[in-house]
């Protein structure tokens, strides 16, 4: 017995499904939310553990789904001449549970980048268009952060005053004053002052492995409190295997397996599609039906095309002082945004952002840190764990992807889920573009942190692709090249709508949870005006 | 989240043979056995189970005996020695194709390697002082698959000593380094990663450790650590930089 019908269905609950469905339901629709993992207890977090570095390793709290293994999740194969390392959670919350906070905008031209540089697809819409949302998804969330940017359009007064930058981010901005670059404090979605029923931050540096008293935002302690209090209902252990459709070739609902792992059906007048940039292709992938042999939303094959992850590169500076980089919001302090419009003297086209960046613990130090050097063992083992911990200041690359065809999610073949849902295959290799371009921010890391004192620098390299799944499902004009329209709704099925990473028709170089937000926000409100074709 | 978390970001990794590969097979990585059909509880302590059995599993899958040694060493994991111990001072039956380390030699033999690699230096104690040992056994006793892996992996540790004609607990400092040097270069490079690993993650999870090295953990559901607040003069030089940013029609 299908369930009642409602107006929207939403599939997942991290930054887009959690914004959508308080939208929505504070806008006046009936809402319900299926997600495949669970409420996380802010008990379980390991930041609460003395062992919460072991947790790097291994775990039910790993960043990676093919270590964890819950039941919740499901694994992920890789390909390509650069096969990426994926990470993302499955709980309410989704992978706002483990990130770092950091919360950048992209800028104006990001949203032309076919028009200024002649690379990629121009956005169908413009950062006027997001900004309201980025506002509305910066009070939601909480943010702490400095208006005043240079690099960026001025913005309002963030809702919470700056974290503290510590001696770390002092000391790298004084290098970067020293070479006449810019530099800022970034805004980050952590929040330093009480706000909206949230504690401060407590400045323990342990974000990533959860913050148990909520005062980095993931959505599970922001967005979805008010969307139950509005009457958006969350379904949590509900696993999707199929989105429906009519024989209208409109969608109908999504068949999901309960708790129990029983199949139901949820019907719904809209669904809205938030299941990150490879559980949305895979979703709509493996969706298939008479009217949609490959898959919902794929008649011109772009499902699962242009993935982008941004290219990322780790340099350690090591000082004679202590950095102490295992205190304060592990999120990024400052961030440096010099080399982020095209400039092709360098040698490539568009360009990177620099987060400059803390530190876990003596443990993950000893390691290797982020640049995969482990601290010699034997004789000299104790001096040089004393030279870098805690005397180490990060900067880290985050660079443009530009979407590529051939970059790809797609079905395994052979691999299923525990439901018996075909497993995402990502295929991904790196544009020489790319590895031009952290080439380049790499020597200029390296001239950064000289300046600013350090002693010894090390270097990551070239790092296996990991962390921001973009593109797959991308917005634009062309119905021949993208996936949804300026609205995000499927350019083939008019009741289906997608937003998340998978949306975006570029990269730019930030970070890009607070753009998703805003799109889910945007999305949400294109869902409302269009309710009149809900019957 | 970072590639340089090596193992634990590369689970039961399986590439493809060159057979498959010469197929058009590009798959770098299978992960099999994943979650099962029945639904899990929020129940800490069948998590728990849950995921010790998935460690088994992961650990089982592995392939860790490198190099010319591959086979030539069998193990009885948790056993009573049943063959004389490639460990016994004096020559080693070179030609023996079943040495078996028993535990507690298993367990003598990590004390000393351990202390090689963290050792007593520069006012700061070896590993086995502050308790990396006690680690170990109950790393081992939550999964023994892992407890498997060391005594594999200490076989060929004692394998290599045989060349000074004893054992590695009887070798001098400079021949243990020497044997440990050999396994992290040539014989087992990705044991002995794990070897250091397990011996950093021992000693540094370690409250006493941690006073020496000047860390202080604050924990997350306790008060944190204290902090300069931010300071907007730092801004004052890039404040006033023109606009940075490409204006758009």
């Amino acid at each position: 017995m299908p369930a009642e019908r409602v107006d929207v269905l939403v599939i997942g609950s991290g930054p887009a499904g959690a914004a959508v469905a308080w939208r929505l339901a504070e806008l006046g629709a009936k809402v319900v939310c299926l997600e495949q993992g669970d409420w996380v207890k802010p008990g379980d977090y390991p930041s609460t553990r003395p062992d919460w570095e072991v947790h790097l390793r291994r775990g039910r709290f790993h960043f990676s789904p093919n270590v964890r293994r819950l039941p919740e999740d499901y694994p992920v194969t890789s390909g390509g001449g650069h096969p990426p390392n994926v990470l993302m959670f499955n709980a309410v919350g989704g992978s706002t549970i483990h990130w770092t906070g950091h919360f950048p905008r992209f800028r104006p031209s990001d949203f032309r980048v076919k028009s200024l540089d002649g690379v990629a697809e121009d956005w169908p819409i413009r950062y006027e268009d997001l900004e309201p949302y980025y506002d509305m998804n910066d009070r939601i969330m909480g943010v702490a952060g400095l208006a005043g940017d240079p690099a960026n359009p001025p913005r309002a007064t963030r809702p919470t005053p700056p974290l503290p930058l510590g001696v770390l981010g002092e000391t790298i901005g004084r290098g970067f004053d020293k070479l006449g670059w810019h530099w800022w404090i970034s805004d980050n979605a952590i929040i330093s002052r009480d706000y909206d029923g949230r504690p401060a931050c407590e400045l323990h540096g342990k974000c990533m492995l959860g913050c148990p008293i909520g005062s980095k935002a993931s959505t599970d302690v922001t967005y979805w409190p008010k969307a139950l209090r509005k009457g958006a209902v969350l379904k949590t252990r509900a696993r999707v295997r199929e989105i429906t459709v009519d024989g209208r070739g409109r969608v109908r609902g999504a068949v999901y397996a309960d708790a129990r792992g029983v199949l139901q059906e949820q019907l719904a007048h809209v669904v809205v599609l938030c299941a990150n940039g490879i559980g949305t292709p895979r979703l709509l992938l493996a969706s298939k039906s008479k009217l949609f042999p490959n898959g919902l939303a794929n008649s011109n094959g772009q499902v699962g095309r242009n993935f982008m992850l941004h290219p990322f590169r780790f340099l350690e500076g090591v000082f004679e002082e202590r950095m102490d980089g295992h205190e304060g919001p592990f999120g990024i302090p400052a961030f440096s945004q010099e080399f982020y419009e095209t400039d092709m003297k360098r040698g490539f086209i568009r360009g990177y952002t620099f987060l400059l960046e803390r530190s876990f613990g003596p443990l993950h130090h000893a390691w290797g840190s982020f640049v995969g050097k482990p601290v010699p063992w034997g004789a000299e083992h104790h001096q040089v764990m004393r030279r870098r911990f805690p005397h180490i200041i990060r900067v880290t690359v985050c660079g443009e992807d530009l979407p590529e065809e051939h970059n790809r999610v797609e079905l395994d073949p052979e691999l299923k889920d525990s439901s018996g849902v075909p497993a995402p295959r990502v295929v991904y290799t790196y544009s020489d573009n790319s590895l031009r371009m952290v080439q380049h921010a790499a020597m200029m890391a390296r001239q950064a942190l000289e300046a600013a004192g350090a002693t010894e620098i090390l270097d990551s390299g070239i790092i296996q692709p990991a962390f921001h799944l973009m593109g797959t499902a991308r917005m634009g004009r062309d119905p021949r090249t993208s996936v949804v329209n300026a609205s995000h709704q499927a350019h083939d099925v008019k009741n289906l709508f997608i937003v998340d990473g998978s949306s975006f028709t570029t990269s730019a170089s930030v970070n890009p949870t607070s753009t998703i937000g805003a799109l889910a926000l945007r999305a949400a409100d294109s869902v409302w005006q269009r309710r009149q074709e809900w019957n | 989240m970072q590639p340089n978390y090596r193992s634990a970001c590369l689970p039961a990794v399986k590439v493809c043979n060159a057979k498959e590969r010469a197929q058009g097979c590009q798959r770098r990585m299978t992960v099999a056995a994943f979650g099962d059909n029945k639904p899990a509880r929020r129940d800490r302590r069948q998590n728990e189970r849950y995921n010790r059995a998935l460690m088994r599993r992961k650990w089982t899958r592995r392939k860790f005996l490198e190099g010319g040694l591959k086979g030539s060493i069998a193990i009885r994991a948790g056993g009573v020695a049943a063959a004389p111990v490639a460990a016994a001072a004096g020559p080693a039956p070179q030609t023996s194709k079943r040495a078996i380390v028993p535990p507690l030699q298993t367990r003598e033999l990590l004390r000393a390697a351990m202390d090689e690699i963290v050792p007593a230096s520069d006012g700061m104690p070896a590993a086995s002082e502050v308790g990396c040992l006690e680690y170990f056994d109950k790393l081992f006793r939550s999964t023994p698959a892992l407890q498997r892996r060391f005594e594999q992996g200490t076989a060929l540790i004692e394998r290599i000593a045989t060349r000074f004609e004893k054992g590695f607990t009887s070798l001098a400092r400079a021949e243990r380094i020497e044997v440990l040097r050999e396994l992290e270069q040539r014989v087992s490079p990705a044991f002995f990663s794990d070897l250091r690993d397990y011996v950093y993650e021992a000693y540094y999870t370690r409250p006493q450790v941690w006073k020496l090295i000047g860390y202080e953990l604050h924990p997350t559901h306790q008060t944190g650590p204290r902090m300069k607040p931010f300071d907007e003069k730092l801004l004052a030089q890039v404040r006033h930089k023109p606009r940075l940013y490409r204006e758009v029609k």
